[in-house]
């Protein structure tokens, strides 16, 4: 209603495609009372809301850009629909937990925890990398914005340069993961 | 591990589920049988999982940015509301804010002042103007300023606290009903039988010099009048019918029509017509008709005539007036012309009568 108003579905999603990344916002605000609700109506509460609205938003961020994507409903809908099954996902988990959180999960909590760890600390070096690196990696790989829209981004000349780019980042980052960890430790 | 260009992206192909077909069937089984390949694909799964975690750390954060303030702020569904509300509410303080302002100041100066103080300041003789820092600097309307004349500042100004109250005796004036002797007083100022429409006055009071023996002040207000059509004066006429006699043709014109032969016959057949017009002989019938002498505030010349009343505009009432009826038409004589008065309910400009059969009847 306020700020960019009221955009169509497919403006929205060209724009997502194109990385506007004021769409996540645009998305967030529009359907945060319709994910409320439901949340609450469903054994949730205030506190579920944003964690579910922030996974879903980015879901259908990347959703949309995976090449494969068809818009078969009203976008509000995709986004009901994500929303829904990331919470009932949630309660599952929950459930889940409560179930075998009484029960001898000790072993398989440290197992986790050193997983968890060795990706924190994979993570730290992603962040300490090259900026333009980090990000060219980080549309492609999470984003799944196609070569072309990189190389706009990003200033390439081409598809081809994003390519090359790509793997040049990639073969750096994997040296220092390799340089901090032994070889053994990561497999 | 080496792994060269090719290798990272077939690895990539493979994790993201692009590779397909007879190329995916190479790729597993080169990968169950290589050791390199199968660790270079678990260390490559593992660093895009640390990217794509970033990543999605980085977007939440700036979800959480830009959606943490607003939320501070007001849900978006209720911001709506709330502006409307607010702006409702402030619509209702301006109105009542500035009602008082609008009605208080007659008032206000009505009951704060009473009359009897009037003459105490009336009594004073000499007065001194206002001090420049007391003069409300107000905004004035440029129409009111060109309704009202601008008081002259001298020395025998009233001060303002004078004009206030005499402005209030003013306003006592308009507002009160007038007593027996002043309302006679209006209506004799007019004229002795005359009435006025309703005219909108507006009542501004102006400040005139005060010689300084005058030991009260004198205030007049200038009356500005929005006026209507003044009644002048109101008359009974006589209006004499005439209903031409043309008896005289029958025989008459039977004798000429039978002599038509002969030229001097011939001329007179000609001439028949003027006979006709030569009637002298008239059924004469009269009626009064009310005529009333208006004077038009835009100036206009002209008549209405229903039918029972003449009002005449623009017209001295000290001419002479001679009113005819013929054929049911009513006829003006004024300043030895004839005009012709249409039965309507419009207002009507004086046409004058042309038709030289017609005056030669009317006139005779």
């Amino acid at each position: 209603m306020f700020g960019i108003g009221k955009l169509a579905d497919h403006i929205i999603i060209e724009r997502i495609k194109q990385g506007d990344e004021k769409m996540l916002v645009y998305l967030y605000k529009e359907h945060h009372t319709m994910v409320k609700n439901f949340i609450l109506k469903n054994n949730g509460d205030d506190s579920a809301v944003d964690d579910v609205l922030q996974d879903t938003v980015i879901a259908v961020w990347k959703n949309t850009n995976k090449p494969e994507f068809l818009l078969q409903a009203k976008l509000s809908t995709y986004v009901m629909a994500i929303g829904k099954n990331l919470w009932f996902k949630e309660l599952k988990k929950r459930t889940k937990f409560k179930l075998v959180d009484e029960a001898n999960h000790l072993g398989h909590g440290s197992e986790e925890m050193h997983l968890e760890l060795d990706q924190g600390i994979i993570r730290q070096l992603v962040k300490d990398m090259d900026k333009t690196c980090g990000k060219l990696l980080a549309y492609f790989y999470f984003d799944g914005f196609s070569t072309k829209v990189i190389a706009e981004k990003l200033g390439y000349a081409n598809a081809d340069t994003v390519k090359s780019k790509k793997y040049q980042c990639f073969k750096k980052l994997q040296n220092t993961v390799l340089a901090t960890y032994n070889k053994e430790e990561l497999l | 591990m080496n792994m060269d260009e090719q290798t990272y992206h077939s690895i990539d192909a493979y994790l993201s589920g692009e590779l397909q077909g007879r190329k995916l069937d190479e790729f597993k089984a080169e990968l169950r049988t290589n050791k390199d390949l199968q660790e270079s694909v678990t260390i490559q799964e593992k660093i895009i999982s640390a990217i794509n975690a970033e990543r999605d750390k980085e977007l939440k954060e700036y979800l959480t940015g830009k959606t943490r303030k607003k939320a501070l702020q007001i849900a978006p569904v209720y911001r709506t509301w709330m502006l409307t509300a607010a702006a409702i509410a402030l619509l209702i303080s301006a109105v009542i804010t500035l009602i008082p302002y609008v009605n208080t100041t007659s008032k206000e100066n009505k009951t704060a002042i009473p009359k009897p103080e009037k003459n105490e300041t009336t009594d004073s003789k000499v007065y001194e103007p206002a001090p420049l820092d007391d003069i409300e600097t107000t905004p004035v309307d440029t129409q009111t300023l060109a309704m009202t004349k601008v008081p002259e500042v001298t020395d025998d100004t009233e001060p303002a606290d004078e004009n206030v109250l005499l402005e209030l005796e003013d306003e006592d004036e308009f507002t009160e009903p007038l007593d027996e002797q002043n309302s006679d007083d209006m209506i004799t100022s007019v004229t002795e039988t005359d009435k006025t429409t309703d005219a909108l006055k507006i009542n501004t009071p102006v400040i005139k010099n005060i010689p300084p023996d005058q030991s009260t002040a004198i205030l007049e207000s200038t009356e500005i009048e929005v006026r209507g059509d003044e009644l002048l004066a109101s008359r009974r006429f006589t209006v004499p019918g005439i209903e031409p006699d043309f008896s005289i043709d029958a025989t008459r014109l039977d004798e000429i029509q039978k002599d038509s032969a002969t030229d001097k016959k011939k001329d007179e057949n000609k001439n028949i017509s003027t006979e006709r017009e030569n009637v002298t002989d008239y059924a004469a019938t009269s009626r009064e008709v009310e005529v009333e002498y208006w004077k038009s505030i835009v100036n206009y010349k002209g008549y209405q005539y229903d039918g029972s009343k003449v009002k005449l505009y623009g017209i001295d009432q000290t001419k002479m007036l001679n009113f005819k009826e013929l054929d049911s038409r009513l006829y003006l004589k004024s300043e030895e012309k004839q005009y012709y008065l249409e039965k309507n309910k419009k207002y009507n400009r004086l046409v004058e009568v042309t038709n030289p059969t017609l005056l030669k009847v009317l006139n005779d």
